[in-house]
């Protein structure tokens, strides 16, 4: 494998000594016209941005786009006190029924996964001992599991992880009525004591293979 | 090392390490150049092979950039996300849709042609030289913008119990005062040490003429303050003296006041007759290109001799390859494209920033503040919707369009952002009332532009901070393989037209360079 990556870099720099490209992005399916909108913020293959405190909802299951759609349509997120971006997300719901909803939420999830790539350092070793009980809910390998409402986390934006890991602490995210979801992970954030241990519990899972089928 | 450069030499030094931007402000200062100048882009007339180009974003930057393109016979084509061609260059007239994301809204305005505002670019300085170059060489009218007017208001909640005030009062007030002051300490001679004989009596002089005091050097009121009553067949009324300790709570003083004095908004500015959206349509006439409309750009890709773009149109996943990209998308929308970028240049995309701005307009059913003898220009409040503006043109008109909101903090416009339309009038009539009493009974309609809401947008502008811009914008000034990042984000001047004509022109001579490298190689 290692040669193969080493061939095709020796082969770029060949071909174009001014710079030295990443690989070539991959096209995917058109977004169907009425949902161009949620592409503005979340990028054009669903691959999150942090320009606008977009996350990555090319790695989610239909599910989890479903239940967190409704959860903004309700106002379970993105209430008054909420921060701006988390508002304007709740603002763009709005405008969508239920029907919508579902339909958005699967055409979100027939999307290829794009991988994010990691921002954060922090001890790996030290992240997989905190990670195991994060696993029994989010999955050993961290592809989620509907049946405990676990969102998958291989492959999502270790930025909007850590944003929302401190959300759940403090409050702004799970503490609302009728978030079962949500509760479950503030009673659970407890385990992640401070800064550290989140930041190394986010480098674990960016070890995870991102690039795997979703479910 | 020596000591004294020839002319030449030191060109051509500025030229390799500034490019014609720097070039061009040197040969002024040193006199080559008259200070005012035809601005024309050179660019080498094209052969051969390489002339496909592809630009990325319909606004004025990509405009101009196609419009010298073509002229050298380069084949040019535009892939626009939205459905309208000017970028934030936004006139809102009868009938227009405001694509804000989420809540669309429509401008029920009357169809005249006085009836309209400009949602963004709003003023023209006398020193942007390419937006007056291209007006003249592309014949449009223009006309004086009222940038600031002494008989518009100044409101603060926590000063005169929230009372409006004339704004030459406060500043006729706020000089007089302080000139007071400046003098009293004259006559206790603390400026001795600096200033003697001659010197101290112009310093004197100039305090009594600044404050408008009197001989003795007290401020009595002025007539700078406007007359309290009479002056033609009775004799003239001065205005008494506001309080100076109530003068200095309204936080008039820490902006509003000093607005006009400011680099790019001192008087006059100019605005287009008609509508500022006039200088980019201006162009179009002109342009060969195919400017294909609702086309999400989806892909950017370079490649070893070309840039592949893949877009959206009519459902259907399209590419284009072309010789060469301009490329306008706002860094922020730009850092959600997939691209192959170096990770530098990423970084460089992935540091701007999201400018939020907003305007409120209202087409009022008669013109009352001409009335209050205010002819254009803004008022100024401490509340959210900070600013007021009078149009400029339509005066003595029956109707007008007022902008009952101008924001630039974050927070104000965040703020209104997050309210539904609707609310955000309520809002802004509310404020507005307490610089116009009876303000809501004028309102017939009203909208509003949230820019950090608009889609294919979200921001006014997309800006670099200080730090960020120091470590990136020379890097995306030059060009990444043969892609171009343009538009006014890549300038000193974010959120101005000669912002994205100078990034134009700066990669128009980047592109030169390399073309004439090319036929020289």
């Amino acid at each position: 494998m290692k040669k193969v990556v080493l061939c095709i870099l020796s082969l770029t720099l060949v071909l174009s000594p001014g710079i030295i490209c990443a690989a070539e992005p991959v096209t995917s399916q058109p977004t169907p016209e009425r949902f161009i909108y949620c592409t503005v913020c979340h990028g054009t293959a669903f691959q999150g941005n942090r320009s606008l405190d977009a996350p990555n909802l090319s790695i989610l299951g239909t599910w989890y786009v479903k239940v967190q759609l409704m959860n903004y349509k309700k106002m379970i997120r993105g209430g008054a006190g909420a921060k701006n971006h988390v508002q304007e997300m709740q603002q763009m719901v709005t405008a969508l029924d239920e029907d919508a909803i579902g339909e958005v939420s699967a055409f979100v999830g027939t999307m290829k996964s794009t991988p994010a790539s990691s921002t954060i350092f922090g001890d790996s070793a030290r992240g997989a001992k905190l990670y195991q009980s994060c696993g029994t809910c989010h999955g050993a390998d961290g592809l989620g599991n509907e049946t405990f409402g676990a969102p998958r986390l291989a492959g999502q934006h270790d930025w909007y992880l850590e944003r929302e890991l401190v959300s759940y602490r403090n409050g702004s995210r799970g503490a609302a009525e009728g978030d079962l979801y949500g509760a479950q992970m503030r009673a659970s954030i407890s385990m992640l004591e401070d800064e550290e241990s989140i930041r190394d519990v986010l480098v674990y899972i960016n070890t995870f293979n991102q690039t795997l089928n979703k479910n | 090392m020596p000591r004294h450069y020839s002319r030449r030499q030191l060109l051509q030094w500025v030229g390799s390490a500034g490019g014609s931007a720097a070039l061009y402000q040197v040969s002024v200062a040193l006199g080559l150049l008259p200070l005012t100048r035809s601005v024309k882009a050179q660019v080498v007339k094209a052969r051969g092979e390489r002339r496909s180009v592809v630009l990325l974003g319909a606004g004025l930057c990509n405009l101009a950039i196609t419009y010298e393109l073509e002229k050298a016979g380069f084949d040019c084509t535009i892939i626009e996300a939205s459905g309208r061609i000017g970028g934030r260059n936004l006139t809102v007239r009868s009938g227009d849709v405001i694509d804000e994301i989420g809540q669309p809204q429509k401008c029920e305005f009357d169809d005249a042609p006085h009836l309209y505002f400009n949602a963004s670019v709003a003023r023209i300085p006398a020193h942007h030289h390419l937006v007056l170059g291209y007006c003249r060489e592309l014949g449009v009218e223009l006309e004086v913008f009222i940038t600031e007017n002494r008989h518009a208001l100044v409101q603060d909640d926590n000063a005169y119990c929230g009372r409006p005030l004339q704004m030459r009062e406060y500043v006729a007030d706020a000089r007089g005062f302080m000139s007071e002051l400046m003098s009293k300490a004259i006559d206790t001679r603390v400026f001795d040490a600096e200033f003697s004989g001659e010197d101290a009596e112009r310093l004197s002089a100039f305090i009594r003429a600044y404050g408008d005091l009197d001989k003795q050097g007290r401020y009595k009121g002025s007539d700078r303050a406007g007359y309290a009553s009479g002056g033609m067949t009775t004799p003239a009324i001065k205005k008494g003296t506001l309080d100076f300790s109530e003068l200095l709570k309204s936080n008039f003083w820490r902006r509003g006041m000093h607005w006009a004095e400011a680099q790019d908004y001192a008087a006059p500015l100019m605005q287009a007759v008609g509508g500022n959206d006039k200088i980019f349509k201006a162009f179009l006439p002109h342009l060969k290109a195919r400017i294909v409309m609702g086309a999400q750009v989806q892909t950017v890709t370079l490649k070893e001799e070309a840039v592949q773009i893949s877009y959206n149109e009519d459902g259907q996943r399209k590419h284009i390859t072309a010789d060469y990209c301009f490329n306008s998308i706002p860094a922020n929308i730009m850092n959600g494209i997939p691209n192959n970028f170096s990770k530098n240049y990423r970084g460089g995309l992935a540091s701007f920033g999201r400018g939020k701005l907003m305007k409120i307009a209202f087409q009022m059913k008669e013109r009352f503040w001409e009335r209050q003898d205010i002819y254009g220009g803004i008022s100024w409040t401490n509340q959210p919707i900070e600013q007021i503006w009078y149009p400029s043109h339509g005066i003595n008109k029956q109707k007008g369009i007022m902008l009952g909101s101008y924001a630039w903090t974050n927070a104000h416009s965040e703020w209104f952002g997050r309210m539904t339309p609707q609310a955000r009038l309520d809002e802004a009539i509310r404020q507005g009332t307490k610089v116009h009493p009876n303000y809501a009974d004028y309102i017939e309609n009203g909208v509003s532009v949230i820019w950090h809401r608009m889609n294919h947008q979200l921001g006014c502008t997309s800006s670099l901070s200080p730090e960020a811009r120091n470590k990136y914008l020379k890097l995306l000034q030059k060009p990444e393989g043969r892609h171009y990042m343009v538009g006014d984000q890549i300038s000193y001047q974010p959120g101005w037209q000669e912002g994205a004509l100078s990034a134009a022109h700066h990669a128009l001579h980047e592109f030169n360079t390399r073309v004439q490298l090319a036929k020289t190689g």
